[in-house]
């Protein structure tokens, strides 16, 4: 048997060589990245030119152009989403980015309380987000959630958190800031305990407040760093569905449809798949170009910081 | 060839190695057969009632027939979605499929059942119209679907509270319903008007059907509202919305049920299978104090009638059909309503005497409502759009004008299936011109 397999491998070497050995061990990875990402992905971007709902036809209509990026343009609720989705996308990324970094900086050292701190804090990233949602739901019920109860029990007014069509959006922002900013703190302490430490003392030698520290010479070291989380931040905001679909389903009313939640009826609900592909081409064409510019702008920021 | 001793042997040696496995995989995978015994997947509505229902009866049916039966249950938005997939992607998973008009959609994939309807007699004791179209489902002509679960959408009273405020019950329209809220809040101001899921968003068109008169598909077949009498009822339904409980915005299906049996409201409006054994429950305060009224109209109150439907993938139709007969046959309508509250299109339920005298409080008003229930003749993307615009209706975020003329400037780009358009005819919901 052994002899088999090395006559064969043998033969293989002869008609292909050694570069052709190392590709044909490449080929499978190469096949699945291919398969599992380029090809829906192309697939996607032909469906976006044809008319096809799903339960009218098992096959693809005829072709129409740009009609599906149209209409688009006529699309009420999509319009409505755009706006939404940007705003949470920047409130969210910006509470989580500024409470990231507050945490970070407050834990920063090797003692055994701030290490234990720091497991905590990260704890809400590892939850699933379904159980995220799911638990905030419960949490947030107006009537019988304990938030609600201690609010009422401390005096407070007990808003109706997924009821009221402003707070529901709002409540979503509370939500993804309090799972993800554990993301923010894990890449900012890296970021902080990376920092040189000589030009820190080298600033507190030089008479500079922790204050003017932090504003002077820590920030603007941490801003590459401060542009990529906020790049990744904005992204994942900007396609939140999970905690939309566990706590709210999109209600009351369109208050909290943002722009996956209606990609997501579009195509998996009303089967308007053609459709659903051209926002989504849309969609990721509009993110590509929000990371193009940040990247450059991190860039800058990096080549100015080493000049 | 020689044991492996240069680096070129050794990675030869490793690609040989590497095909081995894959090579075994390979075999395992074409060796395998897969198991011949008989099989059974019935989608059903997560709903602590029809699915246990169904979870009850499968290990008799699979001892009987020896068909391994799986209950696959999901919450309502999750199977309606689940049941057209399984169908439009060729997955078929599922060999009898709850469901109703919301799966307009996928009609053609069923299987017509009206032959085995009649071989196995299955309209013998059902209750007079459930069958027809638009209460029971149709393709081209043919029955598709088979009757189960019927509900009527209801409005449950606090006897007591409604006696101290002086209010009879007795609503023939909406507007007295709104005009008894005022009254009913004015005598005692800790109990709000009545309560109702409002976080399940699909469940606010029981509303608007229920005081909407006007039809749903102009005459050109494409779905669009009479204005005025939209824009009447969308004007009501936020006067309505003041008279929920506070904080009743997002309410569940259990926090309505319960503010209505715990004396903070003194109206449910609701699916009575959902709340019913609920509040007759011992250990109910509201036992005994409580009855159901007729729907106000002028519309209509909104049927829930389950239906059985055979997927045309299916492998065994007359195991499916053997199921279907098992589950929503006479037979076990009984054990079926009093186990799970889960109400049937049997007259011979209605008509044992036991019942009848328990429910002296709730069935005639149910029994009264049937004749005028009815499924609305919406595809599910017009009614997704119907329900969501009218909640922010009744939030204020926008105004009924506004909501019902977006209404219908999205319902003009959505087709009318051609199944739904056959029974908006039979019912009346298109405008003559």
């Amino acid at each position: 048997m052994q002899r088999a397999i090395w006559a064969s491998a043998d033969w293989l070497e002869e008609r292909i060589g050694e570069r052709g050995i190392l590709a044909a061990f490449m080929v499978p990875a190469i096949v699945i990245v291919v398969v599992a990402q380029f090809y829906p992905l192309f697939y996607s971007l032909y469906i976006s030119f044809v008319d096809w709902t799903l339960t009218r036809s098992m096959e693809p209509g005829g072709f129409v152009g740009l009609a599906n990026y149209a209409k688009m343009g006529t699309d009420g609720v999509l319009q409505q989403t755009w706006g939404r989705t940007i705003w949470f996308a920047l409130a969210s990324t910006g509470a989580s980015t500024i409470l990231g970094f507050v945490l970070a900086y407050l834990t920063i050292g090797e003692g055994r309380t701030l290490r234990i701190a720091r497991t905590i804090l990260i704890l809400p990233m590892v939850i699933a987000p379904v159980a995220v949602g799911t638990i905030w739901r419960m949490m947030l019920s107006a009537r019988v959630g304990p938030i609600n109860e201690v609010l009422r029990g401390i005096g407070l007014p007990a808003p109706d958190w997924l009821g009221d069509p402003t707070l529901a959006m709002i409540s979503i922002v509370i939500i993804d800031v309090w799972e993800w900013t554990p993301f923010v703190f894990v890449i900012f302490a890296a970021a902080l305990s990376s920092l040189p430490s000589e030009v820190l003392k080298a600033a507190e030698v030089d008479g500079a407040t922790s204050w003017q520290i932090l504003k002077m010479v820590i920030l603007p070291m941490l801003a590459p760093v401060g542009l990529l989380v906020v790049m990744f931040r904005l992204l994942d905001a900007l396609l939140t569905l999970d905690i939309v679909f566990t706590t709210t389903f999109g209600g009351p009313g369109f208050a909290t449809h943002t722009l996956s939640f209606w990609i997501y009826q579009q195509g998996l609900r009303y089967f308007n798949i053609s459709y659903s592909a051209a926002i989504s081409w849309a969609t990721l064409i509009g993110c590509m170009v929000m990371v193009g510019a940040l990247l450059i702008w991190r860039a800058r920021i990096s080549r100015w910081q080493g000049a | 060839m020689s044991k492996a001793k240069t680096w070129f042997d050794v990675r030869r040696m490793r690609l040989g190695l590497s095909i081995l496995p894959v090579a075994a995989l390979a075999a395992g995978f074409a060796s395998t057969t897969p198991a011949a015994a008989q099989s059974l997947t019935f989608s059903v509505m997560a709903s602590g009632t029809y699915d246990k229902a169904a979870e009850a009866l499968a290990p008799a049916f699979q001892a009987k027939t020896g068909a391994k039966t799986t209950i696959a249950a999901f919450p309502w938005a999750t199977l309606r979605q689940n049941n057209i997939t399984d169908v439009v992607t060729g997955t078929n998973q599922y060999q009898v499929m709850s469901g109703g008009f919301y799966l307009a959609d996928i009609y053609s994939h069923f299987v017509p059942l009206g032959d085995m309807i009649k071989k196995d007699n299955m309209t013998d004791g059902l209750i007079p119209g459930l069958m027809d179209p638009g209460r029971s489902e149709y393709f081209n002509g043919k029955q598709i679907g088979f009757p189960y679960g019927t509900d009527v959408y209801g409005v449950m009273v606090n006897d007591d509270l409604l006696k101290k405020a002086g209010v009879s019950g007795d609503f023939k329209t909406w507007d007295d319903f709104l005009a008894a809220c005022t009254t009913i809040e004015s005598k005692d101001a800790g109990v709000a008007c009545f309560s109702h899921p409002t976080g399940s968003p699909e469940q606010i068109s029981a509303f608007f059907f229920g005081d909407y008169d006007g039809t749903y598909i102009n005459a050109a077949g494409k779905y669009e509202l009479d204005v005025p009498k939209a824009v009447a009822t969308g004007k009501l339904i936020a006067e309505l919305w003041k008279h929920l409980p506070k904080q009743g915005g997002a309410m569940s299906f259990d926090e309505a049920n319960a503010a209505f049996r715990d004396g903070k409201t003194a109206m449910l409006v609701t699916w009575p299978s959902f709340a019913n054994k609920f509040l007759d429950a011992d250990d109910s305060p509201i036992k005994g104090h409580w009855h159901q009224v007729p729907f106000p109209g002028p519309g209509w109150p909104s049927l829930s009638q389950w239906q059985l439907f055979i997927p045309d993938s299916a492998p065994d139709k007359a195991l499916a059909w053997e199921w279907i007969k098992t589950f929503a046959g006479p037979e076990n309508a009984k054990a079926n309503y009093v186990n799970y509250g889960i109400g049937s299109p049997w007259k011979v339920l209605y008509d044992d005497p036991e019942l009848k005298k328990q429910h002296a409080h709730d069935w005639p008003a149910k029994l009264a409502d049937l004749p005028r229930a009815q499924n609305p003749v919406l595809s599910g993307e017009a009614l997704d759009f119907l329900n969501n615009t009218m909640q922010d209706i009744a939030n204020g975020r926008v105004t009924p004008d506004a909501g019902i003329a977006s209404i219908n400037t999205a319902w003009a780009n959505f087709q009318v299936p051609q199944t739904l358009l056959e029974t908006a005819k039979t019912v009346g919901a298109i405008a003559s011109k």
